[in-house]
């Protein structure tokens, strides 16, 4: 009885800054902490997937949320017109519908996980939570998905080698035989 | 042991192995100043002294709550990585995904480093920062890979039985390159010897540069705290734990994590600073092809032990 | 109260001191060097760190005005000391250490600062700050000086922001289409192309003489994008020439800078002691011997243009063949090293200043 209400009280906590934090990133001014606002969201996010006993899930959540967040906040600050947040501004547009639709799918999707009727829990849940949910999700794919994680790496791989303005023949020259390299910047290891 | 204890047991071993390592520091360049090595000399408490007694400095327009949170944020970070290390037979937190649990500590240096680095409105801090990001993209994924080949040899991510499953034959033997390439890593993310460029001299002092006071301490004894947990974590991962003869294994644990401790004060001024953009070929090029080579081999062994 | 005194007698046994090293004045910044390393007392990369000032001779003008700066961005407690002489130096850290465990005088220097902070904010004196030109955006910290937490309840910071405009590394001369006012006098930044074709803020910055391991009286006016440097200017504050010293030693000495501006402060440590026993004997053939096995130090310096040609791993064998008196020591070409930073980013740019660091044109004269 103490631990659900235990459990309770840190979802009610989670929950809350999840969604206060989501919704500072469009009062807060500057770009830096817009970003990390949504970063605590996420890791509020992650807390949550902890409090249902999926530890992997909830801590991977938080790695690449984290990671994202580091790196978006570079491309926020250099792409974004007040960074520091030195000017008020607001990230508003279209007030009265935004915020219409917004907060009417809000209810819609709460409403439905407050009144759908969810199945009553049979049994206990299994050890390894982790592994069900992979499995349930994924099942007899799971050769299929992990060949698609591999695909997909090499798919970013082969993007950026095309969008680079610079190819092997810029770094080594016709006939590739150049060294060292023409870069701006001399690299570690390599050519 | 009672969970209750263990936890400042922990941050008491933090603070006593940080103060071993900077009395290890002092001591080396006494001798590589040829001074002699008195109390005077080793004591980390003038400098202590020193920044507690300078008043703190702020900048024009800064942002003082990311600035200060990721002051702040590398002694959390650190004592949350110990908080999955094994000490003796318990443990504070027996998560089941340990590992991947410090490796999340260590991402969120990611965050409190740059936050400070843009926090203080300085040029050199902000290029400071951007540099730390630099180095983390450049080191991440080899840690990664270095972290899941203990995993994969003891098919778990529990740190409690990776420990278990070396028995007689560390980690360290059979895969080698995972622990210096972990050892590489956790000096990477402390900010430590040849990856300090983030806090260079060159920059004023990098994310340091317009901290004082007791905000500079909490930097500074954070860069040490996080060396010490991730010698800390490589024992257990890489070592063995407290396995060793005759002596308990609180003993054997601590003389090991002493170990690693001191090889990594050693290599702090022994080594230039290694540009980032020179290392991030280094690591994407070199070492993330190292450690899967690396977590293939010890896949196959663990094949090859499979009854 | 005793706790306070027993605090600051310990806060002074090991004080950080920012050197200024002045242009002429090269054996008082050896000595100076000497005598930190004697003491065992650290170099300050930055005056937020530094509890001594340290100027090794009587600055000229132009350097005044950035010791003062330095002076104001060090948080209390500080002490100041000038060494006119190599005898002087000593006794000056001495006193300068004397001065910082004086605690009355600290907390009488902290009241006289806040208030003049204070005052400049009530006559809403927008150029109250000492320089509003580019040239004291040096990178050490044109920043506010310290405000100590006591004192922070009393007062209000807003207006202190509004009025004291430091400029915090923005410049107001670059190009003005944005127009936007931003509080504490700032104004964005304008976008300029850079070496990699990205289109990054124009910063325009002065890598100020007071970093570390830089020459004397050198300032490096630049011209940021990112943190690439895409168009530089090199001054010379108060230039005047030092007292001639044998090759081998400005060899050693040159080897210093340029290997503590790479990190490796253990070997900078070796090539000043070397330097300290007259360039020859066991200390110089160590550091040498050392030199010849520091694989990762020549890795890491490949690639990047030396004064006289070549790479700084050619400037690093020229510099090792100087000490053993063999001639080829390179001269310092400032025309060169302002052509030689663009397209490198600061920490580079500050290895090749670095390495063009001690070196003068008097130099290529034995």
């Amino acid at each position: 009885m103490n631990e659900d209400v235990v459990t309770t009280v840190v979802f009610v906590l989670l929950a809350l800054v999840a969604v206060g934090f989501g919704f500072l990133v469009f009062r807060v001014d500057s770009m830096a902490r817009a970003t990390f606002a949504l970063a605590v969201s996420f890791v509020a996010v992650g807390g949550i997937l902890l409090l249902l006993d999926l530890d992997y899930l909830g801590v991977v959540v938080v790695v690449m949320m984290v990671m994202e967040m580091a790196i978006m906040a570079v491309f926020m600050i250099a792409y974004m017109m007040n960074p520091a947040g030195l000017m008020p501004m607001s990230m508003y547009h279209d007030k009265p519908r935004a915020m219409s639709i917004a907060v009417g799918t809000f209810v819609v999707l709460a409403g439905g996980a407050l009144l759908v009727d969810w199945p009553e829990r049979q049994g206990a849940p299994p050890d390894d939570v982790t592994e069900q949910v992979g499995l349930g999700i994924m099942g007899s794919h799971m050769l299929v998905m992990m060949g698609i994680g591999a695909v997909i790496l090499s798919t970013i791989v082969s993007a950026l080698v095309l969008a680079s303005a610079r190819s092997r023949y810029d770094r080594l020259g016709d006939d590739l035989k150049a060294r060292p390299a023409r870069d701006p910047i001399r690299g570690g290891v390599g050519p | 042991m009672s969970e209750l204890l263990l936890a400042p047991l922990a941050l008491l071993l933090l603070a006593g192995l940080a103060l071993v390592s900077v009395v290890a520091d002092r001591a080396l360049l006494a001798r590589a100043a040829g001074r002699r090595l008195a109390l005077a000399e080793l004591s980390p408490w003038p400098d202590v002294a020193r920044l507690l007694v300078q008043r703190r400095r702020t900048t024009t327009a800064p942002d003082a709550l990311l600035w200060r949170t990721g002051g702040a944020g590398l002694l959390v970070a650190a004592a949350l990585m110990l908080a999955v290390v094994p000490i003796g037979d318990s443990v504070i937190a027996d998560l089941p995904i340990g590992i991947v649990w410090f490796n999340a500590m260590d991402v969120l240096l990611w965050a409190f480093v740059w936050l400070v680095g843009w926090g203080a409105a300085s040029a050199t801090a902000l290029v400071g920062g951007y540099r730390y990001l630099a180095q983390a993209l450049a080191y991440e994924l080899p840690l990664m890979f270095a972290l899941t080949a203990p995993a994969v040899a003891a098919a778990s991510l529990d740190v409690r039985e990776v420990v278990a499953a070396q028995g007689d034959r560390w980690h360290v033997v059979e895969m080698p390159i995972a622990f210096a390439v972990f050892l590489l890593c956790v000096a990477a993310f402390s900010l430590w010897g040849p990856f300090r460029a983030p806090a260079g001299s060159d920059l004023a002092g990098g994310v340091l540069a317009e901290t004082s006071g007791v905000d500079r301490l909490l930097l500074l004894a954070g860069r040490h705290a996080l060396v010490v947990a991730g010698a800390a974590f490589a024992v257990p991962l890489f070592l063995g734990g407290g396995a060793g003869p005759l002596l308990p294994e609180w003993t054997w644990q601590l003389l090991k994590t002493l170990a690693v401790l001191l090889l990594l004060v050693v290599v702090r001024r022994r080594l230039p600073v290694l540009r980032p953009e020179r290392f991030a070929e280094v690591g994407w090029v070199l070492l993330v092809p190292l450690t899967l080579l690396q977590v293939l081999v010890t896949s196959l062994i663990v094949l090859a032990e499979a009854p | 109260m005793g706790l306070t005194d027993r605090l600051a007698r310990a806060a002074v046994r090991r004080p950080h001191v920012l050197l200024v090293p002045v242009p002429g004045q090269r054996p008082l910044r050896w000595a100076a060097e000497d005598a930190l390393d004697e003491l065992g007392w650290a170099r300050a990369a930055s005056p937020a760190e530094a509890d001594v000032l340290l100027c090794c001779g009587d600055p000229g003008r132009d350097l005044a005005e950035h010791v003062e700066v330095a002076w104001e961005g060090m948080p209390g407690p500080r002490a100041r000391a000038v060494a006119a002489t190599t005898d002087e130096v000593e006794p000056a850290l001495r006193a300068a250490v004397r001065e910082l465990a004086d605690v009355r005088d600290q907390r009488q220097d902290a009241r006289t600062r806040t208030a003049a902070r204070l005052s400049a904010a009530d006559r809403g004196d927008a150029a109250a700050e000492p320089h509003a030109e580019p040239h004291d955006e040096h990178a050490m910290s044109p920043d506010e000086p310290a405000r100590s937490p006591d004192d922070a309840a009393e007062m209000d910071h807003d207006g202190m922001d509004m009025a004291d405009a430091e400029m915090a590394g923005m410049d107001h001369s670059m190009h003005m289409d944005m127009g936007m006012d931003l509080p504490g006098g700032l104004v964005m930044a304008d976008r300029v192309e850079d070496r990699d074709g990205l289109r990054l803020e124009g910063l325009n910055l002065s890598l100020g003489p007071l970093l570390p391991g830089w020459p004397a009286g050198l300032r490096l006016d630049v011209l940021l994008s990112g943190d690439v440097i895409t168009r530089a200017d090199v001054v010379r504050l108060d230039p005047r020439p030092d007292p001639p010293a044998p090759p081998a030693l400005l060899a050693l000495d040159a080897l210093a800078v340029l290997l503590e501006a790479t990190g490796w402060s253990e070997g900078a440590l070796r090539a000043r002691r070397a330097r300290a026993a007259a360039g020859s004997g066991p200390a110089t053939d160590d550091l040498l011997r050392r030199l010849r096995r520091a694989r990762l130090l020549r890795w890491s310096l490949r690639g990047l243009p030396a004064p006289g040609g070549g790479d700084l791993v050619d400037h690093l064998d020229r510099l090792v063949a100087a000490v053993r008196d063999e001639p080829g020591l390179p001269a310092a070409d400032d025309a060169q090293l302002a052509v030689d930073v663009v397209g490198l980013d600061l920490g580079t740019a500050a290895l090749v200043v670095a390495a063009h660091a001690p070196l003068q044109p008097a130099l290529a004269r034995v």
